[in-house]
């Protein structure tokens, strides 16, 4: 590790922390439905949209309603995004002349971009037409998020009112999210991509001859306006196979960067926005702690682990951090940042081949994967996964003084407790359910790219991205084939609407109940003992969870590579 | 606050559920467009 590496992760985590405050405000504008400087613009067309469909912003929904409008949202989404793929050698902006993607590939892709995961078992720039890239895949990037942030706000709602039956109108949360939030810093990101040499054009590829006289096709499209809802949206589907390691895709530096800060914040700020709408903005800033302490733990270990490198190739005589799979332009620092960040959020563009980092280093993916991705998250997804997790600590705190746990002045009981833990478990059993069937199968053997508890990873990494939503590949295992697309398409739709029903649940259930006034037995959920609980549960209930499948992936190639011990193809 | 209802749309009786989710999807889908349409201009 270097001075120089930590500096640039501190410049990362100031950039972050002081966009929290300014962007948090302007959402909770957004969504508690106030004037913003951008309203003279896109007031109008909200009402159009409003008016065209026939819903009214004022008529508030009830839980369950709200759910529903999502899901079938979602489903047409799915349907939509399918038959694009489908439809897509007889449909224009094809000048590539792509054929039609495979049905369990395509429902595999449908799945995937409408749960925001981005899980891609195909190369972008042969694979996808540019009507697919933009009508479909580009719609689901904005779309997807806009659905998690709307969740979240609702799900803030019903920790914020008290003897309430509604918790907003999804359409209209879902329309300020796009409209308001998600498309201006997309139009502004993408012209800064474009201004640093990402490319934005839908003429074909281009045909270049090499100075050795080769003949070379160089693929281009609209490729910085997919890479801005891309990070900002924590999408993660790369317009290109190589995703944010392509240098048009991620040029440089400052594009690597901007990259990283936009994937962590609407997520962040979103704690923000909580402290805001339940009239306590030290209720946020706790929950940002909690997540801080988390990232600045695994950011510390990744950087560490890669940093350090491979002992067996140091005995060779070659010093350094381990380089494999990483980009010079990056380092092992910025890789180590990236990986992290787009785990710890549900982003899931690399610009570092995962499956190359050093077992340690790869551990860390898959733990903040594994713990739902509540270290700022998904855009919506992080703050709800993190609000399970509160309503768990409240009932852990309440057990240990003998007192009915309360958070924010509402009672938490019984059902808030079932539903937290449904959600909660239900992505262990889609990650380690569907993994160990494919450990045990052929066909799902047949994929992996290296022997021994590499090849453990790998699978363990593909449904632990999957279901938690997360869509980066550890980079070894062959993920398009029959098996793969639909055992981790289902994944990818347990770990999304298994979680949002039950959280959607408590929202509805929090926003009925009525505030108890605070007395001296209250449990201060703003401070550092909070903080400190809160990470506490998350690590437990993650280690109890998870530990057993890691021993057996990363952390026994870390102690075999230690005793001199290797697992590669053929060796 | 505004009364809580069990409808996708309680205002205009005759659209469906199925008609908002529809023009809702086509709208977002418009949406982008526009998004996509203002870079075209903006790096013309």
């Amino acid at each position: 590790m270097t001075i120089n590496g930590w500096i640039q992760i501190l410049v990362f985590c100031a950039i972050v922390v002081a966009l929290v405050k300014p962007l948090g405000w302007y959402m909770a504008r957004v969504f508690n439905g106030e004037h913003t400087f951008l309203s003279p613009i896109l007031r109008p067309i909200e009402t159009v949209l409003y008016k065209l469909s026939g819903t009214s912003e004022r008529e508030e929904q009830h839980w369950l309603t709200y759910t529903l409008a999502m899901l079938a949202f979602n489903l047409l989404g799915f349907l939509a995004l399918y038959a694009l793929q489908r439809f897509q050698a007889v449909l224009p902006y094809n000048p590539m002349g792509m054929g039609a993607v495979a049905p369990d590939l395509a429902f595999n892709t449908a799945a995937s971009f409408m749960t925001n995961t981005n899980w891609q078992n195909y190369g972008g720039e042969s694979t996808m037409s540019y009507l697919v890239q933009m009508a479909g895949l580009t719609v689901q990037n904005f779309v997807s998020a806009a659905t998690g942030i709307a969740l979240a706000v609702a799900l803030i709602r019903g920790f914020s009112r008290a003897s309430a039956k509604s918790v907003g109108n999804f359409w209209a949360d879902m329309t300020r999210a796009t409209l308001y939030v998600l498309l201006p810093l997309c139009v502004m990101l993408t012209l800064v991509y474009v201004a640093r040499g990402v490319p934005q054009t839908l003429s074909a590829y281009i045909d270049a001859t090499t100075l050795e006289g080769a003949r070379q096709t160089i693929a281009v499209g609209p490729v910085a306006s997919q890479l801005a809802i891309k990070m900002l949206g924590t999408n993660g589907g790369g317009f290109f196979n190589a995703n944010s390691a392509h240098h048009f895709e991620n040029p440089d530096a400052l594009v690597n960067l901007i990259q990283m800060v936009s994937i962590f914040a609407i997520g962040a700020a979103l704690t923000n926005v909580f402290g805001r709408m339940v009239g306590d903005q030290r209720q946020g800033w706790a929950i940002l702690g909690a997540m801080g302490v988390i990232f600045i733990v695994g950011v510390a270990v990744a950087y560490w682990a890669e940093a350090a490198g491979n002992p067996l190739v140091h005995a060779l005589g070659v010093d350094g951090g381990n380089m494999e799979g990483k980009e010079v332009r990056f380092g092992t620092a910025m890789s180590a940042l990236f990986a992290v960040i787009t785990t710890a959020a549900s982003c899931g563009a690399v610009n570092a081949m995962h499956s190359s980092f050093m077992p340690l280093g790869g551990l860390i993916p898959l733990i903040n994967m594994e713990l739902g991705e509540i270290v700022v998250g998904g855009v919506g997804a992080g703050l709800y996964g993190m609000l399970l997790f509160v309503v768990l600590t409240m009932f852990v705190a309440g057990l240990m003084v003998g007192r009915t746990p309360e958070y924010l002045g509402k009672k938490i009981e019984a059902k808030e407790v079932k539903m937290a833990i449904l959600a909660i478990l239900c992505l262990p059993l889609a990650m380690l359910g569907f993994t160990a069937l494919a450990v045990v199968l052929p066909t799902g053997l047949a994929s992996i790219g290296n022997p021994g508890p590499h090849g453990f990873s790998e699978m363990l990494y593909a449904y632990v991205s999957g279901a938690a939503n997360n869509g980066s590949a550890f980079g070894s295992l062959s993920g398009n084939t029959l098996w793969y697309n639909l055992t981790i398409g289902a994944a990818m739709l347990m770990g999304r609407f298994f979680v949002i029903v039950p959280a959607m649940a408590i929202a509805g259930s929090m926003a009925a109940k009525k505030t108890v006034p605070v007395s001296a037995g209250t449990f201060p959920t703003h401070g550092g003992l909070f903080v400190g609980l809160l990470v506490g549960v998350i690590l437990i209930v993650g280690g109890l969870t998870f530990f057993p499948a890691l021993a057996l992936g990363p952390i026994v190639e870390h102690l075999s590579m230690i005793a001199g011990q290797t697992f590669s193809v053929g060796g | 606050m505004a009364k809580p209802v069990l409808r996708f749309r309680p205002r205009a009786k005759a659209w469906s559920p199925i008609a908002v989710v529809l023009t809702m999807t086509v709208g977002m889908m418009a949406v982008v467009g526009l998004f996509h349409f203002i870079i075209r201009i903006a790096t013309a």
